[in-house]
């Protein structure tokens, strides 16, 4: 009788490994799959494991949870209907002490050690799963070499903007000079452009080889940018424009920078 | 506990057994498995059973012949409308011993281990009575005697299904004893052909052995009721009687609890003939039909209709 109820308790635990096996892949299937998605947003790298990493936690609990009370001797039975009716019997008859029962234990132990895990594992699709996980991994690291992102879609919620790089620091409201021109107002090149941060950008310009090296690129040196020390190379040719038309369009400069200076 | 183990091993062995019963019974009885394996599940049920076919398929042969495998005393009745029940059962004769007369209990056929009760319904009620009542108490009392039978003790009690004229059907009360309700039907081709090379030629018919004793037949009787059953199993069985009484639009009248008794036991018995220890949900469906077919009676509808009984418990097993 004990011997019987250990091997229905050795049943269940196998079943439990079985349940484990199963959820763990597709939890992992959840996982890549969160990740996946995740990856083509402009967030930090941070967050693109830890969101998919938490998706995942909370499914493998969720199901775990659903699929333990769900653990059943019929789904012992389903996987195995060849011991279906036998171990049905043997459990119904666990109080019987006689000759035919006692045979009857003997013979579901013999077939019960036959009966691994891995025979409950319904094999397919296990397969199946690990395919599909090796094919969205393949997936991942193909669509990261092509660098989408979707760095335009808006964050409907103002406070998960922390999750963009660099998000509250460089685009906080008090770093940003936002210039709005009446319509009426002569406004020189496109407005889109006034939008203008603080960096300044320091640019090597090649002009016997027509090229900008913007690797270059960095935190411009102030003492770089004074009067008199812009390099010889950059220069206007008098005789492109007549003085009166340099002298009307300096005035206007100089306008513009005194309105720029008043905002 | 090694007594235990010695014991499983041998239940391991019991497909085997029967298997080599089949196969020696088969020696003589061409075909009929599935006959032959009823009468061993009525045997095993230590119950009786009613065969019913026509004339010359060879019931009094099988019968002999699974008498001699399993080492049991043989006797056959032929029943005729002036059969009384002494010449069954026995009656006391005056017998003379040195000038002193005395009574002395004459045992009659039914004094056997295998009783063929041929033609049964030919028999008048009050001769059936007294052969029914041996059946069901397993004693027969003549006077202010009783006298048990030997044990194991199995009635095989034939009809014809033709030829009814001047007969006294068994009354429902009385059918109801019989656990089986047997039907042999006529050989198929090549089976027939087997029996005209077997019994046409010369030489010597083949001998059977015997392969199990009397006891080792009462202890298959008594593991056969250990035969352990699923619950949901014996649902099964008892949702099939219940059904025998609630299909009204088919069914007269339905089977009592004795057949859902029987049922069970059947597929114990049926279980254990093919070395499983456990019934199956099959074996209720294959027993169903031999154990109920007997214990309905249809109505006129189903009848009009054409249908047989099995036809009507094929259709409450759906």
């Amino acid at each position: 009788m004990a011997k019987i109820k250990d091997l229905f308790d050795e049943v269940k635990f196998e079943m439990l490994k079985v349940v484990l096996i199963n959820i763990f892949l597709d939890s992992v299937m959840v996982f890549f799959i969160a990740y996946f998605i995740t990856s083509f947003f402009n967030i930090r790298f941070l967050y693109i494991l830890l969101i998919p990493a938490i998706i995942t936690l909370i499914f493998f609990f969720t199901v775990f949870m659903i699929r333990i009370k769900k653990l059943r001797l019929k789904a012992m039975e389903d996987a195995n209907p060849q011991v279906k009716e036998m171990l049905r019997t043997a459990h119904d008859n666990m109080g019987e002490e006689n000759l035919m029962t006692a045979a009857l234990f003997s013979e579901l132990k013999k077939k019960m050690r036959t009966v691994s895990t891995g025979n409950l594992l319904e094999s397919k699709k296990i397969i199946t799963k690990i395919i599909s996980a090796v094919l969205i991994v393949f997936l991942i690291i193909f669509v990261s070499s092509l660098n989408i992102n979707l760095e335009k879609i808006d964050i409907p919620f103002e406070k998960l903007r922390f999750m963009i790089p660099g998000g509250k620091e460089e685009y906080s409201e008090a770093n940003i000079t936002d210039l709005v021109f009446n319509e009426t107002e002569v406004v020189y090149g496109e407005a889109s452009i006034a939008k203008l941060g603080n960096e300044e950008i320091d640019l090597n310009m090649n002009p016997s080889m027509s090229e900008i090296d913007f690797n270059k690129i960095g935190e411009a040196e102030r003492e770089a940018l004074r009067e008199g020390s812009l390099p010889q190379e950059i220069g206007v040719n008098p005789d492109a424009f007549s003085n009166q038309e340099v002298l009307d369009e300096a005035e206007q400069a100089a306008n513009y920078s005194q309105r720029i200076k008043n905002i | 506990m090694a007594k235990n183990i010695e014991s499983i091993r041998n239940i391991e062995k019991l497909k085997d057994t029967f298997s080599n019963v089949a196969k020696e019974i088969s020696k003589i009885i061409v075909g009929q498995e599935e006959v032959i394996e009823q009468i061993l599940i009525a045997i095993l049920c230590d119950s009786n059973a009613l065969l019913e076919s026509y004339p010359g398929l060879g019931k009094t042969t099988m019968i002999k012949t699974v008498a001699n495998v399993l080492d049991l005393k043989f006797s056959r009745i032929q029943s005729t409308p002036d059969l009384m029940p002494s010449d069954i059962i026995g009656t006391y004769v005056i017998e003379e011993e040195k000038g002193k007369k005395t009574f002395r209990f004459q045992k009659g056929p039914v004094f056997a281990n295998i009783i063929l009760a041929d033609e049964i319904n030919r028999a008048t009620p009050k001769t059936q009575s007294a052969l029914l009542e041996a059946m069901q108490e397993k004693q027969v009392t003549v006077g202010n005697q009783t006298f048990a039978l030997d044990a194991p003790f199995f009635v095989l009690a034939t009809q014809n299904p033709i030829d009814m004229e001047g007969t006294y059907p068994l009354p429902e009360a009385q059918i109801d004893r019989f656990l089986l309700k047997i039907l042999i039907n006529y050989p198929n081709f090549d089976d027939e052909t087997e029996i005209i090379n077997r019994y046409t030629k010369t030489g010597a018919i083949a001998r059977v052995r015997t392969l199990l004793s009397k006891d080792s037949l009462k202890l298959l009787q008594n593991l056969t009721r250990q035969v352990p059953v699923a619950d949901d199993i014996k649902k099964r069985a008892l949702e099939i009687v219940t059904r025998t009484r609630t299909t009204k639009d088919l069914i007269e009248y339905g089977a009592s609890p004795r057949a859902s008794i029987g049922l069970i036991l059947a597929a114990k018995a049926k279980a254990l003939v093919n070395g499983r220890k456990y019934v199956s949900a099959k074996d209720i469906e294959d027993m169903a039909y031999p154990v109920l077919r007997h214990r309905i009676i249809l109505n006129f509808k189903a009848e009009r209709e054409g249908k047989t009984p099995d036809d009507v418990i094929r259709e409450l097993m759906k």
